[in-house]
């Protein structure tokens, strides 16, 4: 039995609980602020189009955010890309240890930054990780831990520690 | 972690940005094709109000007019405390302070781009060639009517090392974000220009960017130039932008006329399955069947300078099959493996964390090796294949890989069907 439709009555429902994760999601992938609002317009425009039937919150999660990160993927390939406002320019850190750790992350090329939110931030397993981007597990091992090996040569060792 | 997931969640999408996603419901049953003609047109009517307070606080100064407070919440009268001008710089420029940074939603409809050349440069930037560094690419769009200049984005860098940003565009300018506030207009040998500044917020160590930007038109040229750096160098950042703005206006409007464009081919369709097995180019590369229980999700057709390809996407729950079918490319030619050489594609002999397993020099072609059409076994094709248990997922074999036929590249990532059911689909093609 399907668990939700996306009905008009349904939709907004289906907005405000996702809204905020796609949009953290598109901004730690993309890193823009304006290719981010596009970007969760889109997903939540695909999920009203197709209207599709999950079989449980989890996977009406997991749908979202892998329609996201494709979008992601596609305006990251588009040849004319915004020019862009630094993440931290439109969202400052407020603590110092925040604004050193997220410099290093948004320098990493974006599929570092993919594994790495959905990782710590979203919590997904490897596989889980996998089954959203459509990458290989053993890709995205690599690419998680070469974006750690990364941020490890880059940062002192007691902020590393601590992530 | 803890520092990066206290960063995020205290990120939230706007009210303006949530009430854009909700309103979807009102409209999201139209055309796709609908929906992006209203997102450029809501985008070109919200810069059309923009450009307008931009554009027309100078006009009605020039004929003496006195804007009426409350017509429209843009043009306001200047307020006792608005910047005076600067008088340390050649040209008195004041910028007014800017309070909000708001997105942007533009798109250029049928876009192509060519870069400027040396001589394309001098007519454009003529002036500015000669004490600075100059880069520029000129965007088209292309509708039924044919091709038109949408902008010239360009890159300044000076002796100094400052990078400004300038958008030249027929009539009107269009940038992906707005810096909103009150705006008053300066005189510069003869040129109405609006100008203003944007001050970060300060980051962690206390250190603030400062964003220039001034807006002005030469004949019907409009021109948008924006300088930012740190809030140390304001002094200098407001210098240099003057001093370009300046050297704009004593070169004139630049000539929109010396392009000379020739439109690429150019598509982005969503197609349906019928459409994209009819394409003349990759349709016959296309799975004749598919494993049981696999739907038909979409299929775009994308040709640009840089790309051409047909995109064609099944799901089956959390399954999929995507199949993305184009021309081979020179980068790619050094995936393609023989099946003998079972080093470049067999997964079985690299233990997970293939990281740790996989030499560096053969990681691009474990990654995703590119078999040859007629030397394809079904053998190579499971030691593509793989499975995992995933947790609240069933049990489901995946695999990525290429194939070549002639000089067309088919590539595979697979989730929910078995390499048999795989290899039988491909050996379809080949026939």
């Amino acid at each position: 039995m399907a668990y939700k439709s996306y009905r008009p009555e349904d939709f907004e429902t289906v907005v405000i609980k996702h809204e905020n994760r796609l949009y953290r999601t598109a901004l730690a992938i993309i890193g823009t602020m304006s290719d981010a609002e596009d970007i969760v317009q889109e997903a939540f425009l695909r999920a009203y189009e197709k209207a599709p039937e999950f079989e449980s919150e989890e996977h009406e999660k997991a749908w979202l955010i892998r329609v996201t990160v494709n979008i992601c993927n596609s305006r990251l390939r588009s040849p004319w890309r915004k020019r862009t406002v630094p993440l931290l320019d439109s969202y400052p850190a407020s603590e110092p240890e925040q604004h050193e750790l997220l410099e290093q992350i948004m320098a990493l090329p974006s599929k570092y930054r993919t594994v790495i939110h959905l990782f710590y931030y979203e919590g997904y397993s490897i596989k889980d990780i996998s089954g959203l981007t459509g990458q290989k597990e053993s890709t995205v091992r690599s690419n998680l831990t070469r974006a750690r090996q990364k941020l490890k040569s880059v940062l002192k060792e007691d902020d590393y520690e601590s992530i | 972690m803890k520092a990066y997931n206290e960063y995020m969640n205290k990120i939230k999408v706007s009210s303006t940005l949530h009430q854009r996603l909700v309103s979807r419901t009102d409209s999201a049953r139209s055309k796709r094709c609908s929906i992006m003609i209203k997102r450029y047109v809501a985008a070109f009517a919200c810069l059309a109000l923009v450009l307008l307070g931009v554009f027309t606080m100078p006009k009605l100064i020039q004929h003496n007019v006195t804007p009426i407070p409350g017509d429209n919440p843009r043009v306001l009268q200047p307020s006792a405390d608005t910047s005076t001008p600067d008088a340390s710089s050649k040209y008195a420029l004041v910028f007014n302070k800017a309070e909000e940074q708001l997105a942007n939603d533009i798109g250029i409809p049928g876009h192509f781009w060519q870069e400027l050349t040396a001589d394309e440069l001098n007519t454009v930037f003529p002036g500015l060639t000669d004490t600075h560094t100059v880069t520029a690419a000129a965007n088209f769009q292309t509708d039924e009517n044919g091709v038109a200049l949408f902008n010239i984005d360009a890159h300044i860098v000076s002796a100094s090392g400052f990078k400004t940003y300038i958008q030249i565009a027929p009539d009107k300018v269009i940038v992906d974000y707005r810096l909103e506030g009150e705006t008053k207009t300066s005189d510069v040998l003869g040129t109405a220009v609006t100008a203003g500044y944007f001050e970060t917020k300060p980051n962690s160590k206390g250190f603030r960017n400062v964003i220039y930007f001034a807006a002005f038109k030469l004949s019907d040229v409009a021109y948008y130039v924006e300088l930012g750096g740190a809030e140390a160098e304001k002094e200098a950042l407001k210098n240099e932008i003057s001093e370009l703005i300046g050297l704009l206006i004593e070169g004139g409007a630049a000539d929109l006329d010396v392009f000379h464009p020739v439109v690429p081919e150019l598509r982005e369709d969503q197609l349906s399955l019928d459409e994209a097995r009819a394409d003349a180019d990759y349709g016959a590369y296309l799975p004749t069947t598919l494993p049981d229980g696999f739907v038909f999700e979409d299929a775009l057709r994308y040709i640009n300078q840089e790309h051409n390809a047909l995109h064609v996407n099944w799901t089956k729950g959390m399954g999929y099959i995507n199949w993305r079918v184009s021309l081979l490319d020179d980068n790619d030619k050094t995936r393609i493996t023989s099946v003998a050489d079972t080093k470049n594609y067999d997964l079985t002999l690299y233990p997970i964390p293939r990281a740790d397993s996989v030499p560096d020099e053969l990681r691009e072609i474990v990654n995703d090796p590119i078999f040859l059409a007629d030397e394809l076994t079904l053998e190579a094709v499971q030691a593509r294949t793989y499975e995992v248990s995933d947790s609240g997922d069933e049990l489901s074999p995946r695999m990525r890989f290429s194939v070549l036929f002639g000089d067309i590249l088919v590539e595979l990532s697979i989730k929910g069907a078995s390499s048999e059911v795989m290899f039988d689909i491909l050996q379809q093609i080949i026939k």
